[in-house]
């Protein structure tokens, strides 16, 4: 398996009137083609930003200070205007949270899909129309013709999620970028398109950044997790060792805070984790968790953590062990 | 949170330009008149076009009446009777719109019918259709402006109105067993009155407008009394020879308009509740 | 069991819309305990939220009856969204004064909820979500309830403080003996919370009973669909496959997506039969 998309100690800071706020971390990821690694995290995390730096969405305030961001080998921060676009839609696909903001109200799905197909290469109408209805189909709507003739509003959320991902695969993108596409959507729907994007990973090798507040949720689709808190990747591994063998502080504790249908009323205490959340108001040395860790000790709000690896799980603590 | 408004209010500074040549201009309008630029109507054939003096800062017109007394003294009357339109239009509006859309259905559908009928009425008509019934060049035209002005004032409102209306902090006084009564006055009000600030200073822009526009068509304030737009209107034919008598009351009537809606953007960006909104 | 608070019987809400009328609520008869939490779970647009409303007295019913135990029962409801829920230009002190009416009071229900002095006199921006929840919870505190409805009160906040506030509301109710309807459409949450889960489909309720037991021994094919796709990292659960057909049913609103349809279950409606001790399941099919 080749990496489709490499971030390499990416740095980014926004400007705001109280001076600069460095919202991402020397933050390093790898994704594999067919591979979908899920970004877990809490709001105001970084997560967003990440999403954003990737589609070259930041907004103005925002800079990339250092870093690359490697898709097939070229990097996207040093490209600009054409090269980027081109890059763009070439190679990456996106689907939002809320697909009824993402589609137009006010044309057919059939107009935007042709438009969307355009963008890449100039065809007759009838060639994107095939093409349209084959992706409807690939992204498991059973009644394309139907739907192509319908508006957004039309549609229930999870066939508006369904469109979207269509669209966004329509130019075979070799990654597709999932913004908490299910948050909206019931649990029920949620499981459909999580199952959608398992099918569409494995079946056209499609690296998928998976970007969720929810560690269930990445469970359920996720080759590997990648534990985002105060801008940095706190944590990273396969699912099965976050789960049972979480090294952060922060990863314990949030694995402790869900609340799990396994457990009843009285049969479990949640742990709420003490504080609030990171704020990157102050520039603060040191463990981006060490205000709310347990285990924190003096150098942990000195020290800024490096990255420990074994076995294809790391994770950021200057503590040699915590269990 | 009303200082912190006001602060990036003082810190934009078109709009405090605005303002302040604005607040000059109705100080002068107040207090000229009283320091003798008041001799508006008689006339003194004897002393047309007088050259430009500490007297006649802005020359005579053809019947040798001081222009700065008319255009001060026609301030008072532009500015004023547009004033009186305006809270008119804002205090009615903002009643009926408030009352109208937190109480819903019938009452609602009722006033909505009824202001989009007034707005598709010209204004000049209601105006002549006051004036006829209440008497001609009383300034009542005034009051028919801001009948005018209400359909858009009422649209607003009611949109904001609508829009805390379903917020669940009423919802919440309701459970709490509080009246619609004090749901309006504590939650509705304080939510909307940016809303009101910011299209009082709208609607005022647009009667000034509409009240230069009367004087102008001889329907508003009729002669000797001075209106900047009836002054326009009265040296009209002199545009060729004597241009500056056109030019000075349309030049008073652009800026204080131009002023208004300055200010009123001013407001819009300080008040914006975006800013209130947690991100 | 406890003493009955809240009789709830045969609810009915229809909303009139361009497309046509929704039925919010179709039948609904249930209780709800002294003291106990009763945990209200479906999809969106099951009902849910207006029979929170309706109970919490700020939607009319159409038909059927509310029953409090006394009169002098208080209801009190807190929402899902906490920055839609208090006013902007409200301090704390004062949003939580708009209930309790005393400022000595005010400020011990804030202590009480876990805010400070500090936080009296902040404007809501000035708070984060979960501090902006609290306030809403000291705000129905202030009526003195022994009713609250919880109309998914975690579900906008991050995790960190999800848990934090589902702790407060279970020493609350320890503390002030409320008894609390629970609304969401995270089973997890409600499992962790809720003594009875209901499981409500397009205004019906379609199981209600113990949570272990709902969790454990789903009976309706509409709740095992549910906890199918509960996301859950410790088991895979086997595939439930629903079916999707076009058909109009005029008895059970899951016929049309239920693999286990018969033709009765298209035809007339299944009224909520005992299963077990106070396992109740409205299913043609799964009757015992």
């Amino acid at each position: 398996m080749t990496e489709a998309l490499c971030i390499k100690n990416l740095n980014v800071t926004y400007r705001v009137s109280q001076g600069t706020r460095h919202v991402l971390r020397d933050v390093s990821l790898t994704l594999k083609k067919g591979q979908i690694r899920a970004i877990v995290g809490e709001s105001g995390c970084g997560k967003s930003t990440l999403v954003n730096t990737i589609i070259s969405r930041l907004p103005a305030n925002g800079r990339i200070e250092s870093g690359q961001i490697l898709i097939d080998g070229q990097d996207m921060v040093s490209l600009k205007g054409d090269g980027l676009r081109r890059m763009r839609f070439e190679k990456l696909g996106v689907v939002f949270q809320d697909p009824f903001s993402a589609l137009d109200p006010s044309y057919t799905v059939e107009r935007q899909i042709i438009e969307t197909v355009n963008i890449k290469r100039k065809t007759d109408r009838k060639t994107a129309v095939r093409m349209g209805m084959e992706m409807l189909t690939a992204c498991g709507i059973r009644e394309p013709q139907e739907i192509m003739k319908k508006y957004p509003h039309e549609l229930s959320g999870g066939l508006q999620q369904r469109v979207m991902i269509a669209m966004a695969l329509i130019n075979e993108p070799e990654i597709l970028i999932a913004d908490e596409p299910t948050t909206a959507l019931d649990v029920t729907v949620q499981k459909e398109i999580l199952k959608l994007l398992r099918k569409l990973a494995d079946e056209r090798q499609l690296a998928v950044l998976f970007v969720t507040h929810s560690l269930d949720v990445a469970a359920m689709l996720a080759d590997r997790i990648a534990v985002f808190y105060g801008g940095q990747v706190v944590e990273e591994g396969r699912i099965e060792d976050i789960f049972n063998f979480p090294l952060h502080p922060y990863t314990q504790a949030l694995l402790k805070t869900i609340p799990s249908i396994e457990y009843g009323k009285n049969e479990r205490k949640l742990m709420p984790i003490e504080g609030e959340l990171f704020s990157f108001l102050d520039e603060n040395e040191g463990c981006c968790f060490a205000p709310r860790c347990p285990y924190a000790r003096e150098t942990c709000f000195r020290v800024s953590p490096v990255i420990k690896e074994n076995m294809g799980h790391s994770y950021a603590c200057l503590l040699e062990e915590v269990l | 949170m009303f200082k912190r408004a006001m602060k990036r209010f003082v810190r934009n500074k078109t709009a405090m330009t605005a303002l302040i040549i604005f607040l000059v201009l109705v100080l002068s309008c107040i207090i000229f008149p009283l320091l003798g630029y008041n001799d508006y109507a008689e006339l003194h054939l004897e002393n047309q076009y007088a050259p430009v003096s500490l007297r006649h800062p802005f020359s005579t017109d053809n019947l040798g009446r001081d222009v700065f007394s008319r255009i001060v003294i026609g301030g008072r009357y532009t500015l004023g009777l547009s004033f009186v339109a305006t809270f008119v239009a804002l205090f009615f509006g903002t009643l009926i719109a408030v009352v109208s859309a937190y109480k819903g259905g019938w009452l609602d559908q009722a006033v909505t019918g009824v202001s989009q009928a007034v707005s598709a009425v010209p204004y000049v008509l209601i105006v002549i259709i006051m004036e006829v019934s209440l008497g001609w060049g009383k300034g009542y035209y005034s009051l028919a402006v801001g009948i005018a002005n209400m359909p858009a004032v009422i649209a607003r409102v009611r949109a904001a109105v609508l829009k805390v209306r379903q917020r669940e902090f009423i919802s919440a006084a309701r459970v709490a067993g509080k009246s619609d009564l004090h749901n309006v006055i504590f939650h509705v009000l304080r939510n909307i009155y940016s809303t009101v600030l910011v299209q009082f200073c709208a609607s005022y822009a647009a009667s000034i407008v509409a009240c230069s526009v009367l004087g102008y068509l001889e329907i508003g304030i009729s002669s000797p009394t001075p209106e900047w737009g009836r002054m326009v209107a009265d040296n009209f034919h002199l545009i060729t020879t004597r241009g500056y008598l056109v030019f000075i009351p349309c030049l008073f009537i652009s800026v204080s308009v131009l002023c208004v809606t300055m200010i009123s953007h001013g407001l819009r960006d300080a008040l914006d509740p975006k800013e209130y909104q947690h991100d | 069991m406890n003493k009955t608070l809240v009789e709830v019987s045969n609810l009915t809400k229809t909303f009139h819309s361009d497309q046509g009328e929704i039925k919010a609520l179709d039948g609904v008869s249930f209780s709800v305990s002294e003291g106990e939490t009763l945990g209200v779970v479906g999809e969106s647009g099951c009902g849910k939220t207006t029979l929170g409303r309706v109970l919490a007295g700020l939607v009319r019913r159409d038909e059927g009856t509310v029953v409090f135990a006394d009169k002098t029962r208080r209801k009190q409801i807190i929402f899902q969204d906490p920055y839609n829920s208090v006013d902007p230009y409200w301090t704390v002190e004062r949003i939580v004064m708009e209930t309790c009416n005393d400022r000595n009071e005010a400020i011990q229900l804030l202590n009480k909820v876990g805010l400070g002095i500090r936080e009296k006199d902040s404007y809501p921006h000035e708070l984060s979500g979960g501090q902006l929840q609290r306030v809403g919870i000291a705000r129905a505190l202030g009526a003195k309830p022994d009713f609250i409805v919880c109309d998914e009160p975690v579900s906008a906040l991050d995790v960190s403080y999800q848990s934090k506030i589902i702790s407060l509301l279970e020493e609350l109710q320890q503390q002030e003996h409320l008894t609390y309807l629970f609304i969401s459409h995270d089973l997890a949450v409600v499992r962790h919370i809720a003594d009875r889960i209901m499981i409500m489909y397009k205004g019906q309720i379609m199981e209600i009973g113990e949570t272990g037991e709902i969790i454990k021994n789903p009976v309706h094919p509409y709740t095992e669909f549910l906890l199918s796709a509960v996301p859950s990292p410790f088991e895979k659960k086997e595939n439930f496959d629903i079916r999707d057909d076009k058909v109009v049913s005029k008895g059970c609103p899951f016929a049309p997506r239920c693999p286990y349809r018969q033709e009765i279950c298209l035809q007339k409606r299944c009224e909520l039969k005992m299963h077990g001790d106070g396992h109740l399941v409205a299913c043609h099919v799964k009757e015992k």
